[in-house]
């Protein structure tokens, strides 16, 4: 089998810091190739370097077992290379087939053809299974939706080689299969695939060969089939670590959220969540599943008031919310993990010192009076970095140079250290490595001992499994039933997202 | 290469293309680009004299400037600073004509009706953007063009000056800004913009307020999710940017011409949020892009006495100046696109 | 001995119609006499000023500075203060300084002369293709300022010299940059009856002018020849003779009369001032109007006629 990809000896440096230490990197054409490691090991960066967004330090590129330079994506792209970025880069103003030709729009005589450029995004889309409606505003879509457009991108360029970061972070199991099924499709037709993962059971499932990268090192490049998951952890957090269900005392406490037929729109003005009811006790871990796009996000932004309310109420310790203003009901004791974190959980242009100010900036310590105290600041964030392990060169590093999964942390350590009774955690680990997941449920679970109220939104099962007391499950925008943490199967659970009603006593919902 | 750097030097490097262009059409049109530039030098710092002139017309770009930052920090554009200048030049003028004071007070209570009246011009678009997200851009440009004509029109039907030229009768000596020396009318307006470039670059950095607010200007979804007001503090923001620009014109009024006429202070709103742009909305930053511009101003003055080149050389270069660092700043941009869709989006 | 005399003009509109004929006068005097001759444009701030008269006095190189427009009042007089040995020649007006030349036109006297004509052809009456009944003239003025208000008066005092049935119909677009609104007012004068509208609106005349294009009626021009802006439906221009205005000092300086601070008056004798009939138009002028028109034109000169304030 040839190379479709050889990298020899890629070293790349920020600074000072050594983000890729002399990799090599084989790929074989026709292969599905997982790369792992933890959060900051290097992959974005190598990654970054073989699609010409960044220059090597040392080091070279093969294609095809011809060394290029790659100069810019450009060279990439005629080298027949095509990435998925970690964090989408699609211009939400625009159509869904105006962001596939975006910078190649097909056009007679300096006039874009929306015609053929729909008629082109529809054959893309059929021909590799990547359901889209090329005529809909993306800024409209829900992630996954994106992502199907950012590779669809991809294959308008005509890739051969295509290199997805972190694809799965961002969907459902579900989604996540049919990706792996177009992966599949793509190598069936001679393509190749790098994919970028934390979820090691995905390198098992998809994966041919697998390289794990440590400290900016590769530690070894292995055939998936000779591996075990053990082995990847190990390789890759020098450690074993374990997913299982948490123990824990039941909870006690009283009730902290309660919500009473809740209503709310999307940003079309259709109806996203349709009356639902529940509480959250003190000290109880409430897990909402639900295939992404079913309403969660927007409950979430109804329960934080970032989203108006259609109708209904919700009540923190039995103060009516539901027309607070987002500063009212922080102040009341709610803290808030986005569930995306480019758009709402950071500000990418600031240090991390600024991101963990927020919310904060009118509060003492941080603040005297009306002015910041940034010693104070830059001391507390770095006493949240170590608790939270994240990676960078300290509180004044901006967050647009930190990996997608210390960014991630950065959001949880500003939330989590706010002394909220109420947590709202959107898709907590999302893009996050084994080794910093373990430790965040670690810190959600000691929220709980804590006596904190949790409501955890993920698209995760094992996640959700491991964390929570009972588990809601969203369809549609509705609660289709609930399941308690302790004795949950992954097929029942499947059944209620995909709308297949259990209880007896509630009529089915098509 | 620095964080912090690479704007800068990205800004020196456009300023650099542009001037390179500029030496193109100069030899275009026939004249010796050396000639050219060393006049252009002798006439903004040739003398104390014109440095107090090149300062002179430094002055009102700097302050325009920072009305400009101002709003660029919050993720603003108030374009209309000029037409905020018009207002506020006309409101001290008519504190002081028509209101005796005591010298001193009276000077006062000018400049801070010319913020006041700055204030007064940007609360409607304000108000329009922050209630209904009625893009700023759109209505603080349309709001130049009425200030201009109105304060055109007040002083020519309701104010002007018995027998003579479209202008109105002097304010009273009590009201004026002091110059600084006998030998410019160079006056306290430059020492009020270089305080305030300091004072707002301090505010930003260091105060809740000033954080929430360049937090929003950079992302505006952060923001909100964090608890900042957004709709108090767009409008907030618009206020303050149109009341500094009302005291550009206030210290124009009242420091330099003393009265209110046409062709009272044109352009300079727009050249100070041009200074803003090229300083990318930094305050310090813009004293130096507004003194780039006030001794293009200045010594082009010179130019046009010593050499064939028409002063028209300054505007084409100072056009190619606004074309590569608006280039610069797309370039810049493009790398990282949820910014790019945030900001520079008009 | 000529060839080192130097000059300078100030101004913000050599572009425009009265400014260019400064500008030909002085490539005349620069052809004819070989003087060296540097221009100099304000542009529109008021800012700028001083230091452009600080610029261009600072070495005594020009021996003398033509200065033109309104708003250059106050920097002038600073300067003629501060540069007591610079001659400087403010053309269009009298200011209170005795240290300025000034170049002064009879206006009103070039006006009465178009009041005349316009009445005599607005008396003639449908006698003339496009034209009505005769009643009134029109007049679109710039703005209301003292020097406009000596051309209407001018203007009415011809016309009721000539035709004392005709009345005039005066309106001010009130700026001296919108075509448009001339454009405007002018058929509006039209729609009521006033068949020949004489402008004196800087840029907003042009839109006078081809208003009378548009409409095929009649107007007459000023300050320059106007003829070719609307050929055939402008009749005449009132010539402001800048040109002959900055001639003749040159010339004077030139030939060892040198020019001294006080008022140079240019009127209708010294042809400063004159009506241009329009050659694509003058077939339809009736002998008796060109002969009236002149026979008031000769009693201005004499004296016999004064025009009054
Ligand atoms: N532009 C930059 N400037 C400075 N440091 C950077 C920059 N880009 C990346 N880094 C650093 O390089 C290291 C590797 O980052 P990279 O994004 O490659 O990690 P990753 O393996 O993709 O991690 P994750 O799984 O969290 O996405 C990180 O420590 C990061 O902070
Ligand atoms: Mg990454």
């Amino acid at each position: 089998m040839s190379h479709a990809v050889e990298l020899r000896g890629i070293v790349k440096r920020f600074g000072t810091f050594v983000a890729n230490d002399c990799v090599d990197l084989v790929v074989k054409a026709g292969e599905i190739h997982a790369i792992v490691g933890e959060n900051g090991a290097g992959k974005t960066t190598l990654m970054n370097v073989l699609f010409g967004l960044l220059q090597p330090d040392g080091g070279e590129i093969l294609i095809d077992g011809k060394p290029i330079v790659v100069a810019n994506p450009r060279a990439a792209i005629a080298a027949g290379l095509g990435m998925v970025h970690q964090h989408f880069k699609l211009v939400p103003s625009l159509t869904v087939a105006e962001n596939v030709f975006l910078g190649m729009e097909r056009g007679r005589a300096g006039f874009v053809d929306h015609k053929a450029q729909i008629a082109e995004t529809e054959r893309l889309s059929r021909d590799f299974g990547l359901k889209v409606d090329p005529t809909e505003q993306v800024g409209l879509l829900s992630v996954g939706i994106e992502q199907r457009i950012e590779i669809l991108k991809v294959l308008a360029r005509g890739a051969r080689i295509i290199i997805l970061d972190e694809p799965t972070a961002v969907l459902t199991p579900q989604e996540s299969r049919e990706l792996f099924q177009t992966l599949r499709g793509f190598v069936a037709q001679g393509m190749t695939v790098i994919f970028i993962t934390h979820h090691l059971e995905e390198v098992m499932a998809v994966s041919d060969t697998v390289t794990v990268l440590r400290l900016g090192r590769k530690v070894d490049t292995r055939p998936t089939a000779d591996v075990t998951k053990n082995d990847l952890v190990q390789m890759m957090v020098g450690r074993s670590v374990s997913f299982d269900r948490r123990q824990r005392e039941p909870s006690t406490g009283g009730t902290v959220l309660s919500v009473k037929d809740l209503w709310c729109r999307d940003d079309r003005g259709l109806p996203a969540v349709r009356g639902v009811s529940f509480d959250v006790r003190a000290g109880e871990v409430v897990g909402i599943a639900g295939v992404a796009g079913n309403g969660q996000t927007e409950l979430a932004e109804v329960l934080s008031g970032l989203r108006p309310a259609s109708h209904g109420t919700f009540r923190i310790h039995g103060e009516d919310l539901t027309a607070a203003s987002p500063r009212r009901i922080r102040d009341t004791g709610v803290a808030h993990v986005p569930g995306d974190r480019v758009v709402r959980g950071v500000d990418r242009q600031s240090s991390i010192a600024a991101n963990i100010l927020m919310g904060r900036q009118d509060t003492p310590p941080w603040a005297r009076g009306s002015l910041i105290d940034w010693a104070v600041v830059r001391e507390r964030s770095s006493e949240m970095m170590e608790r939270f392990d994240v990676r960078a060169s300290g509180p004044d590093a901006l967050v647009k140079s930190l990996s997608g999964g210390n960014m991630q942390k950065v959001v949880l350590a500003r939330e989590f250290s706010h002394d909220a009774d109420f947590l709202l955690v959107d898709q907590p680990t999302r893009g996050v490595d084994i080794g910093a997941t373990e430790s965040i449920h670690n810190e959600i679970m000691r929220q709980r001992a804590d006596g904190r109220a949790i409501l955890l939104i993920s698209v995760q099962l094992d996640e959700l499994i491991a964390l929570a007391d009972r588990i809601l499950v969203m369809f549609n925008g509705l609660i289709m039933g609930e399941l308690p943490g302790d004795s949950v199967s992954e097929e029942a659970l499947g059944l209620l997202m995909a709308g297949v009603q259990t209880g007896p006593d509630r009529a089915a919902v098509a | 290469m620095s964080e912090t750097l690479r704007p800068v030097i990205g800004q020196a490097i456009a300023i650099f293309i542009a001037l390179a262009l500029g030496t193109v059409v100069i030899m275009v049109v026939g004249e010796s680009p050396i000639l050219v530039f060393a006049t252009l030098l002798e006439g903004a710092f040739g003398s104390t004299e014109r440095i107090a002139g090149t300062l002179l017309q430094t002055t009102p770009i700097l302050v325009c400037g920072i009305a400009a930052c101002i709003s660029f920090r919050g993720g603003l554009f108030n374009i209309g600073v000029e037409g905020q200048l018009f207002m506020g030049g006309f409101a001290a003028v008519i504190v002081g004509i028509y209101l005796p004071l005591p010298a001193g007070l009276h000077m006062l209570v000018g400049i801070l009706v010319a913020m006041l009246a700055g204030m007064a011009w940007i609360a409607i678009p304000a108000f329009f953007r922050a209630r209904y997200n009625a893009n700023e851009v759109v209505s603080t440009i349309l709001s130049n063009y009425v200030a201009v004509l109105l304060t055109s029109y007040f002083t020519i039907f309701l104010f002007k000056r018995p027998g003579g030229w479209s202008e109105t009768a002097p304010i009273l000596p009590s009201a004026y800004l002091p110059e600084l020396f006998s030998f410019s009318r160079l006056n306290w307006g430059l020492i009020i913009g270089l305080a305030l470039a300091v004072a707002v670059q301090l505010y930003f950095r260091h105060t809740s307020r000033g954080y929430s607010v360049s937090i929003m200007g950079q992302n505006l979804k952060f923001a909100e999710y964090g608890g900042v007001d957004i709709k108090r503090h767009i409008f907030l923001v618009l206020l303050a940017s149109g009341a500094v620009g009302g005291l550009a014109g206030g210290i124009e009024a009242l420091g330099v011409h003393h009265r209110f006429m046409e062709g009272f202070a044109p352009g300079f709103g727009f050249d100070g949020v041009i200074a803003a742009l090229l300083a990318n909305g930094n305050p310090i930053g813009t004293i130096g892009a507004a003194l780039f511009f006030g001794a293009l101003r200045s010594g082009s003055l010179l130019l046009e006495v010593d050499t064939n080149a028409s002063r028209e050389i300054i505007t084409v270069i100072q056009a190619l100046i606004i074309l590569s660092v608006s280039a610069q700043i797309l370039m810049r941009r493009r790398g990282d696109s949820t910014a790019a869709e945030r900001r520079w989006k008009f | 001995m000529a060839a080192d005399v130097k000059v300078a003009a100030i101004s913000g509109y050599f572009a425009q119609g009265f400014g260019q004929s400064i500008v030909a006068g002085l490539n005349k005097a620069k052809d004819d006499f070989g003087v060296e001759v540097k221009l100099i444009d304000t542009g529109n701030r008021a800012l700028d000023y001083e230091e452009q008269f600080n610029n261009v006095a600072k070495d005594g190189e020009y021996d003398l500075v033509f200065v033109m427009g309104w708003e250059l009042v106050d920097a002038l007089t600073k300067a003629a203060e501060a540069y007591p040995d610079q001659r400087f020649i403010f053309i269009d007006g009298v200011l209170d300084s005795d240290k300025i030349v000034y170049a002064d036109f009879s206006e009103e006297e070039g006006s009465f002369v178009t009041g005349a004509f316009a009445s005599l052809m607005a008396a003639k009456g449908s006698a003339i293709d496009g034209l009505g009944d005769g009643k009134s003239i029109g007049f679109v003025g710039g703005r209301d300022i003292p020097v406009i208000r000596n051309f209407l008066r001018g203007y009415e005092q011809g016309a009721k010299a000539a035709a004392p049935d005709v009345a005039v119909d005066a309106v001010f677009a009130g700026t001296f940059d919108d075509p448009a609104k001339g454009s405007e007012l002018t058929m509006a004068l039209y729609g009521e009856g006033n068949d020949i509208v004489y402008n004196v609106a800087g840029p907003t005349g042009e839109g006078v002018l081809q208003a009378s294009a548009a409409a095929d009626k009649y107007s007459i021009g000023v300050d320059i020849d106007q003829c070719d802006v609307a050929p055939g439906h402008v009749m005449a221009s009132m010539l402001k003779r800048g040109d002959i205005a900055v001639y003749s000092l040159i010339k004077d300086e030139v030939e060892g009369r040198t020019v001294k601070p006080g008022t140079y008056s240019f009127d209708l004798k010294s042809g400063g001032v004159e009506l241009l009939m329009c050659p694509q138009t003058i077939d339809m002028v009736p002998e008796d109007v060109k002969s009236k028109v002149s026979e008031l034109r000769d009693a201005v000169i004499n004296g016999d006629i004064k025009i009054t304030e």
